[in-house]
């Protein structure tokens, strides 16, 4: 009889992860191609259709560049919480607390303030929010050891549900025709684009954010603790590192930078607050973490494939009326594939011949 | 070789061997069962007790060797067949749903009707459990007994498959004496009912009052097989500890018989493990500059959790820490730390190590605030590589590259990397737990060597250990622990291994 056994390999080289994650993505577009076959489009019309209208027009790059913005935020999110195995699944939620906060003080300060202020104070009040948002999840977890995975999934409704509350009610814009938006912020609080595209500064922000995230990890003190309490928690405790304070401050930031991403979309792409303005986001934010196997440099790449991915989407939309069912879609179907792939960088597979 | 017709063993190991990556967990063992009989398996941790039963029950197939069951050979490959050829195995650490009944436990994963008559199959567990003395509710919820009851179910789970040779891994290692005494008369009763029992233990007492033969593993082959009315626990002892074998690189340092100041001193400690049971009670300890104190016990007997204790990991329930003369209320690690304590973990991967880190990282581990590993302000990874491979050389820690992932290293390694971290800053005192504990013969010579190098540099060094060997070769004082109890200390040459070993197994106090 021939057994195949899988075998640990003593070491995963980065190249074998990237190769086998590329070559996970492209059967993730094969198995996507079914699908597309199956709701009556030609796979090959619609791929290159995404390259010529995505990746071989200006316009497109400017979508990919914008899109790409809250990929970027909520992928370092839940990255940062993932270095100490922390599940959180409530970026979506910090995402939309952060974006009440900066909506908050756009609203009632912006007419005072000059831009030069207005911007720091959103972003300052956006991350607040976000951690304190993530605050109760992250104590349950650091006092009673709670399962931050349920307390943040469901935290997420909480905070949508607040969300419409104040849409449909105190925040509703009176000459909106009664769409539940805010009314526009005022121009100081707008985030400024690059030259005439629609390109905002939050591309900077985010990209500026991901470069700190990397070096705390690598060179500070603090960084280095989160490592060990990521990778091993009773060598943590072997070493007297607080495991309380640092989880607790962990979760707290990863609210943050969620938070962050909240602000970004509304005073960066819809200049107001309105239903719907996270496209899951936060929940997209767990997908590129994991793809980027929680290193935050590869967060840049993997968040970018996912802004095609949606950008792609919107155009199928457009062309073949698909509905963004078929982005989620493809998001669970690269996901498969790349978590199914990961037995391929973790282990050999070695053939053995037993005779019985 | 011819098997005779009537069978004389019901079970058979010839020269089972088993490795695994680095080290011989048994080698060529040769092991026999008679029907009726109870066989203990005696052995020092490490010995390769465990690989042996594993192999019995299935879980790892032998790499050489053959097992006859019955007189049949088999080959397992999953504890399912062994099951199905009558083996059982109560392991020491219970295998129970806490929140399911005992009924519903018990009949886990064996066939039943499509229709669950849980009224019929209560009853048939409740008269198994009457024919054996195994009394237990079966309706009861596993979390609602009492430890000695939970063992129960793990032996009725095992009898209720049919088996007909029970493995019992260290079954008393986790009961009160009452609850031993229960489990003997259970024993008896399985023997009385045709069965036949391997029995694994430290506790040389209840070993010399149940066994019928005794086998004695070390190093994972087989030291010797004895009758008990032929032997007694002195020739035992000595056999386990490996006292007969001849030894090589031996370092001894001369014994400082000067007094040297007092670094450390306990009175009457009391600790609790983390369920919250007391582990140690009113626990004594001096340990002066310039000696090496060995703490002698059997593993589980509290030494772990005083090496946690007086490093800051646990707290004190009780009693007065006193180090360097200062009186310690709630010391924390990193105070610990500071006063210049090293610890060497005795579970060295689990704690003392972040295995997916590189090695240059683990050099930080304890040591995070050593300004050798920073730039102006930050942590730069040349000096981080450089120091580990200064470090590694002055340690033969042997690997491809500091860059590499500290878990993959072999045990060895792993050990002189800790030793290496914790010696490397200004010690005052010095806990190694089991420091050489599955080790080679040169790392083990390493290891000893540089800890009897620091000592005779003056530092107070507190050396736990269940391998008599080392003790009597590096210790100036030995006390020994047994029950969380100090059963006594004397310096080593008024010692002798026998008594240290009676004493650890409980008989004996001094």
């Amino acid at each position: 009889m021939i057994y195949f056994t899988l075998e640990k390999r003593l070491h995963s080289s980065p190249v074998t992860r990237i190769i086998v994650s590329l070559i996970a993505i492209g059967v993730a577009i094969l198995i996507g191609g079914f699908f597309l076959f199956a709701v009556g489009v030609n796979p090959l019309q619609a791929y290159g259709l995404v390259i010529d209208q995505i990746f071989m027009d200006y316009w497109g790059w400017q979508d990919l560049l914008v899109k790409i913005i809250p990929f970027l935020l909520t992928g370092i999110a839940v990255a940062l919480a993932a270095q100490m195995r922390l599940w959180n699944i409530g970026a979506e939620g910090q995402l939309y607390l952060g974006a009440v906060a900066a909506t908050w003080v756009a609203l009632n300060w912006g007419s005072a303030l000059s831009i030069w202020v207005m911007i720091p104070i959103m972003i300052l009040f956006a991350m607040l929010s976000g951690s304190l948002w993530a605050f109760i999840p992250g104590f349950l977890k650091a006092q009673f050891g709670v399962n931050e995975i349920i307390t943040t999934l469901l935290l997420n409704y909480v905070a949508i549900s607040w969300v419409d509350y104040l849409l449909y009610g105190p925040w509703r814009d009176p000459g909106s025709n009664n769409f539940p938006v805010t009314r526009e912020f005022p121009e100081s609080a707008q985030l400024p684009a690059f030259g005439n595209t629609s390109i905002h500064v939050g591309l900077v922000i985010g990209l500026v954010i991901i470069l700190l995230v990397y070096f705390i990890l690598e060179k500070t003190e603090v960084g280095f603790k989160v490592k060990v309490i990521g990778d091993n928690i009773y060598a943590a405790q072997y070493s007297g590192f607080n495991i309380k304070w640092i989880t607790l401050a962990v979760v707290m930031i990863s609210g943050a930078l969620a938070g962050i991403a909240g602000m970004t979309e509304v005073a960066g792409v819809h200049y107001r607050l309105k239903q719907n303005f996270s496209i899951n986001y936060g929940y997209t934010g767990i997908i590129v973490a994991w793809l980027a196997r929680n290193h935050p440099i590869a967060i840049i790449f993997t968040a970018f494939f996912l802004a095609v991915v949606f950008v792609s989407g919107e155009l199928m939309q457009l062309e073949f009326s698909l509905p963004i069912a078929m982005v989620y879609l493809f998001q669970g179907i690269i996901l498969f594939s790349v978590l199914g792939s990961e037995i391929f960088t973790e282990y050999k597979i070695k053939v053995k011949k037993v005779v019985a | 070789m011819q098997t005779p017709p009537h069978q004389p063993f019901v079970l058979e190991l010839r020269g089972i061997t088993k490795a695994f990556p680095g080290i011989i967990a048994n080698d060529h063992v040769d092991f026999t069962l008679k029907q009726g009989e109870i066989h203990t398996i005696l052995g020092e941790n490490g010995a390769g007790k465990s690989t042996l039963m594993n192999v019995i029950a299935g879980l790892y197939p032998p790499e050489q060797g053959e097992i006859l069951v019955f007189g049949k050979k088999v080959h397992f490959t999953n504890p399912r067949q062994s099951i199905k050829h009558g083996i059982g195995m109560v392991h020491q650490h219970f295998m129970l749903i806490r929140n399911h009944t005992v009924t519903e436990n018990i009949i886990l994963g064996t066939p039943q009707r499509f229709k669950l008559d849980f009224r019929r199959v209560n009853e048939e567990i409740r008269r198994l459990g009457e024919k054996y003395g195994l009394t237990v509710d079966p309706q009861k919820k596993i979390q609602e007994l009492s430890v000695g009851e939970q063992q129960r179910v793990e032996i009725l789970k095992v009898l209720y498959r049919g088996a007909k040779i029970l493995i019992l891994d260290e079954p008393t290692a986790v009961l009160t004496p009452q609850e031993s005494e229960a489990l003997y008369q259970i024993i008896e009763n399985m023997i009385q009912k045709d069965h036949s029992i391997i029995f694994i233990s430290h506790k040389m007492k209840e070993v010399m009052s149940l066994s019928d033969r005794i086998t004695v593993l070390g190093r994972g082959k087989v030291l010797g097989t004895f009758v008990k009315e032929k032997t007694d626990a002195q020739e035992l002892a000595k056999i386990m500890m490996g006292n007969e074998e001849i030894k090589e690189l031996l370092v001894s340092s001369p014994i400082v018989h000067r007094t040297q100041e007092v670094v450390l001193q306990v009175e009457k400690i009391c600790a609790n493990d983390d369920r919250g049971y007391q582990v140690l009670s009113e626990v004594d300890l001096e340990v002066r500059a310039g000696q090496i104190v060995g703490l002698a016990g059997v593993s589980g007997n509290g030494q772990a959790q005083l090496a946690e204790v007086l490093s800051g990991i646990r707290p004190m329930v009780s009693g007065t820490y006193t180090y360097w003369g200062e009186k310690l209320k709630a010391p924390t690690v990193s105070d610990m730390i500071a006063r210049g304590l090293g610890y060497i973990p005795e579970d060295r991967k689990r704690y003392g190590i972040a295995g997916s880190l590189s090695i240059s990282h683990n050099f930080l581990l304890r040591d995070h605030k050593n300004p050798q590993f920073y730039g102006q302000q930050f942590l730069n990874i040349n000096k981080m590589n450089q120091y580990a491979r200064i470090k590694m050389q002055e340690f033969d820690i042997r690997a491809a590259s500091e860059k590499i992932q500290a878990g993959v290293l072999s045990g060895g390694n792993i050990q002189k990397t800790i030793l290496a971290r914790e010696s490397s800053r200004a010690l005052k005192f010095l806990i190694a737990s089991q420091p050489i504990r599955g080790l080679d013969v040169h790392a083990t010579a390493f290891i000893q060597k540089v800890i009897l190098q620091a000592k005779s540099e003056g530092l107070a060094v507190l050396l736990i250990t269940e391998d008599l060997d080392e003790l009597f070769l590096m210790s100036d004082h030995i006390y020994v622990i047994c029950d969380g109890k100090m059963v006594g200390h004397m310096p080593k040459e008024e010692a002798n291994i026998e008594q240290i070993g009676l004493m650890m197994t409980g008989v004996a106090v001094s």
